[in-house]
């Protein structure tokens, strides 16, 4: 078994162009679920050719979201957590900064207009 | 991408004052902006902490839709486009923000190369291009 990391430090506008496309999301999903797995077992699940399923993987693991090895003529794909887990920590503080702004623009709202 | 929807009180012309007015937005952003509502107009954020954000207005369309790029002035971090929404419902308005990163602070990302040659001390040439209308984005 060998493992070929992917990129050694990819730059994160890889990971939000990687999680931008649909069927990457899903196959991130999937693989988060049921992985590790080749593009030969995930093709009969998409409705696109294998090949684009591998086109797909290779977006992904070029942005670190996965790693793969290769097993005989096989690769197979696993998700790499952290990369996932720096998006997600952007969500988080993004959507509570947010959440505490409309709570002040409520406050201001709230006061009868000066107008 | 981040998006949130609230019912606020008053209509669509009182809130796009409190979104756009920069005496306004300092008593709810915990920033102060400084901006000229104009599409490919530079904007400057300064946050309570003392944090600065460089931006740039992308679209202005009074009491219904504001939206802006903006990103840490020293490139670290990620750049994002905040979009707000305003629709009015009854006596209130409805307003949908939405903030969807558009890659690291310190590159222009890939796609969308049209309107986004802009970044920090770029935004100024847009913006001087913009302005002289040498048609920016054709």
């Amino acid at each position: 078994m060998r493992l070929t990391p992917g990129a050694d430090r990819p730059d994160d506008d890889d990971v939000w162009a990687a999680l931008a496309d649909p069927t990457r999301r899903r196959l991130l999903d999937q693989l988060s679920r049921d992985g590790p797995l080749s593009a030969t077992e995930l093709a009969p699940d998409y409705p696109v050719t294998r090949q684009a399923v591998v086109k797909h993987l290779a977006a992904l693991s070029g942005a670190g979201l996965l790693t793969s090895e290769r097993r005989g003529r096989d690769v197979r794909y696993r998700v790499v957590p952290g990369r996932l887990d720096e998006a997600a920590g952007w969500l988080t503080e993004v959507g509570a900064s947010w959440d505490t702004r409309l709570e002040a623009l409520r406050w201001r709202l709230e006061e009868p207009d000066p107008g | 991408m981040i998006r949130r929807r609230v019912e606020l009180p008053g209509g669509p012309d009182r809130l796009w004052n409190e979104l756009t007015d920069p005496g306004s937005v300092s008593g709810w952003m915990g920033t102060t902006v400084e901006w000229e509502l104009v599409p490919g107009a530079p904007a400057r954020f300064t946050g309570e902490d003392g944090s600065r954000r460089a931006g740039l207005v992308e679209e202005v369309r009074p009491g219904e839709r504001l939206r802006f790029r903006w990103w840490p002035e020293d490139g670290t971090g990620q750049a994002s486009e905040v979009t707000y929404d305003l629709e009015p419902d009854g006596d209130g308005t409805v307003l949908t923000v939405t903030e969807r990163p558009t890659g690291p602070a310190g590159a222009a990302p890939a796609q969308d190369s049209c309107s986004w040659t802009a970044w920090d001390g770029r935004a100024l040439g847009l913006w001087a291009r913009a302005r002289v209308g040498a048609g920016v984005c054709a």
